[in-house]
């Protein structure tokens, strides 16, 4: 301390007391949840134990060894890869043709990235209804043209994938919209030189625009990976889960395991390894692609 | 100087909404909070929350927010977290059955002081016979019966008519339920749905009049065992794997909330639901339709089932004020508005005798048929068991595992499989 001077000092507390409200925040609602949910994860904590008792790692073992969680583990992975893949692919294909100057592409914008204003409750809800089987607009439309209606939310092997089409719905425009200010920002005398040069449509993409929206690609990536892992509205209004928990995810199995069952140990235990799952995830995923993104554009 | 402004209409807006949170009504000197579930279809939401305005209207010294909770099984898990936050709300109305967990968790009061005070027993025989008993554990009453129901048959009379069946004579036996249901159900030219002949929905709610009627047992008194893999069990699903896979006359994987619709968007021509959907689906369908008890199998048999009142531990004061409200809902003349309004049973008796149900159902005798199922048939408790939510759940993904899979041969293992889980739940109390 005794290099800075009185200025220095006092610009520096004041940087603190900035910061503070917010880290005060952070600290009250983000870290301390997450010690406190590590700290239960190794009690007995329910309606059987109503006072806590110690039990070591009892709770990762049973949950470790129960069928439920590695059905549950394998749902969130198929819905959580599938959104991830489908939505950043759609976004930035959408992101590339409406950047082409299209005609009225103000509408398309518009119409694309409706679905996030729509409250996620309501677009739930109208999704359900489309998915009704036999008389929904889904099987309507299906049997209208002669085909073979699907029962959608109503069998285990249909049901996880209507609810990745909802979440994909919902938020491709979203990420069609950050890729598109990306877009904007690659700078056309590159792309011009390369025309010059001979380079066809899917080259200028594949060795220009591609590489310089990494800085965009990978936060799109990773803000996806923290959403879909975490995602359970669709699912809570929808499915519960159900049918058979063939769209039981994570998320709404820590609510059911603390909320519906009072297994508060349990469900810590899962908020426990979900927390440091997606931890690991971003650590790895900034330590290996994260290195080699181009940040300045 | 904006920002002067700025901040200045900040405050002002905060103070506002303060002020707006915390105004009560004028006068009023006990503000309770009571949270209930609608468990079928149709605006019922609307119906509790002008009766609780009635009543706040009423009388002079409490004022009662009532709050919608959603579901059964949503409204349970916010009580319960409210309460075990240290914020519990001062009644609610919730499954009858939750009573075990809601005693493990020391969330309620027994109510046995109060009915004391409202004359006891003489109080209590004012009750529908059959909606009491699943409020009383250890010798104490702990909830008072609300939305009471049995499950019932739907059946669309035109659809009956069609295919030339009496509609004035719906099916009585399992065997008849799979032969109406055969000549019912409808296909189109490329071999898809059009109608199905019934449509049981997956919940253990309307299972449990199967296995009861297969001479079968589910739960104990106790609520500390219960009974997936038995040869009763095994009979219920080869029934319903009969209608579904080998007939093809019923969905193998049909919601709760949905089948409603189906039945009165015409796609099943007979329906097992709640009586609490009755006048909903009487305002929202064009087509004649039926009311019948449940068709049968070795027992003439069905559960009842519904929502109560229960009286969550807060103080002396708000708890007598949270009776008051119990009492006033429950007299004949509202409880009676609550039946019209839904199709839920009366719970008092006096309350048949109210003019205007009474105009009601003698116009529509229909409406008294889940209360006659009551009283005509042998009637077996709503599942109870501690642990309540998780052993409700497993059984319903039991059941709709089983009938989501075409492969028969899978019954066998999944029951075998569910029992061990439900023992294993239920560990500690057996």
């Amino acid at each position: 301390m005794g290099l800075l001077s009185n200025r220095q000092r006092s610009n520096l507390i004041k940087s603190y007391l900035y910061i503070l409200p917010a880290f005060l925040f952070l600290l009250i609602f983000t870290y301390y949840p997450i010690f406190y949910a590590i700290f239960i994860s190794f009690f007995r904590w329910s309606t059987d134990y109503p006072q806590k008792v110690f039990a070591g790692v009892q709770n990762y073992v049973e949950i470790l060894k129960g069928d439920l969680f590695w059905k549950v583990a394998w749902n969130t992975l198929l819905y959580s890869v599938s959104t991830i893949f489908i939505s950043m692919a759609l976004g930035l294909f959408l992101a590339v043709q409406i950047n082409k100057k299209v005609r009225a592409s103000g509408v398309f914008k518009v119409a694309l990235f409706y679905p996030m204003m729509i409250p996620l409750a309501a677009a739930a809800l109208i999704w359900l209804w489309i998915y009704i089987p036999t008389y929904g607009l889904l099987d309507h439309l299906l049997s209208g043209l002669g085909l073979p209606t699907l029962p959608w939310l109503n069998s285990t092997e249909t049901a996880l994938w209507c609810i990745v089409a909802v979440g994909v719905w919902k938020h491709v425009g979203y990420y069609m919209i950050l890729f598109l200010a990306g877009l904007y920002n690659v700078p056309s005398e590159l792309l011009d030189a390369a025309t010059v040069e001979g380079a066809g449509g899917f080259h200028r993409f594949w060795r220009i625009t591609f590489p310089l929206l990494s800085s965009y690609t990978f936060f799109v990536f990773i803000i996806n990976i923290v959403d879909s892992l975490q995602s359970i509205d669709l699912v809570y209004i929808m499915t519960q889960g159900r049918p058979a928990d063939a769209t039981n995810l994570m998320v709404y199995y820590i609510y059911q395991q603390a909320f519906r069952y009072w297994n508060m140990g349990v469900g810590s235990t899962l908020t426990s390894m979900l927390t440091i799952f997606l931890l690991i995830c971003v650590a790895v995923i900034f330590s290996t692609i994260g290195r080699r993104i181009y940040y300045e554009v | 100087m904006y920002k002067k402004i700025f901040v200045i209409l900040l405050l002002v807006c905060v103070v506002a909404l303060a002020w707006t949170g915390g105004q009560k009504e004028e006068g009023k000197t006990v503000y309770l909070r009571m949270y209930y579930p609608v468990g079928v279809a149709g605006p019922l939401a609307q119906l509790m929350d002008s009766m609780i305005s009635e009543f706040n209207k009423s009388q002079k010294e409490v004022y009662v927010e009532s709050i919608f909770a959603g579901g059964y099984m949503e409204a349970m898990d916010k009580a319960q977290t409210a309460f075990l936050a240290g914020n519990p709300p001062d009644l609610t109305v919730l499954d009858a059955p939750n009573l075990l967990t809601l005693l493990d968790i020391g969330a309620i009061i027994p109510l046995d002081d109060f009915i004391a005070q409202e004359g006891g027993q003489r109080y209590l025989d004012e009750f529908t016979p059959g909606f009491l008993p699943i409020g009383q554990y250890n010798g104490k009453l702990w909830s008072i019966p609300w939305q009471r129901s049995t499950p019932i048959m739907y059946y669309n009379r035109d659809f009956f008519r069609e295919v030339g069946l009496n509609p004035d004579r719906p099916p009585r036996t399992w065997d008849e339920l799979a032969d109406y249901s055969a000549k019912l159900a409808k296909r189109d030219g490329s071999g898809n749905v059009g109608r199905w002949g019934v449509e049981i929905p997956n919940d253990y709610w309307v299972i449990k009049p199967l296995l009861v009627q297969a001479g079968g047992e589910g739960d104990n008194e106790a609520g500390t065992h219960i009974l997936v893999d038995s040869k009763e069990m095994r009979e219920v699903y080869n029934f319903l794997y009969k209608l579904a896979y080998e007939m093809k006359v019923s969905p193998g994987i049909t919601p709760w909330s949905q089948s409603v619709s189906d039945f009165a968007a015409g796609k099943t021509a007979m329906l097992y639901h709640s009586t609490g959907a009755l006048t909903y689906i009487r305002n929202s369908t064009k087509f004649d339709f039926g009311t019948a008890f449940l068709p049968s199998f070795r027992r003439q048999a069905v559960i009842e089932g519904g929502g109560n009142f229960f009286l969550f531990k807060t103080n002396e004061r708000h708890q007598a004020a949270a009776w008051k409200v119990v009492e006033w809902m429950t007299r004949p003349e509202n409880t009676a508005k609550w039946s019209l309004g839904s199709g839920y049973i009366p719970v008092k008796k006096a309350a048949f005798d109210v003019a205007e149900y009474k105009a009601y159902t003698d116009e529509w005798p229909q409406a008294l048929v889940a209360y006659r199922q009551l009283t005509e048939v042998d009637v077996e408790r709503n599942m109870m068991t501690h642990r309540m939510n998780e052993i409700y759940d497993l059984l319903n993904v039991l059941d709709e595992n089983i009938r989501g899979n075409p492969d028969k041969s899978f019954i066998d293992k999944a029951l075998r499989d569910a029992q061990a889980g439900a023992d294993k739940i239920l560990a500690k109390w057996q």
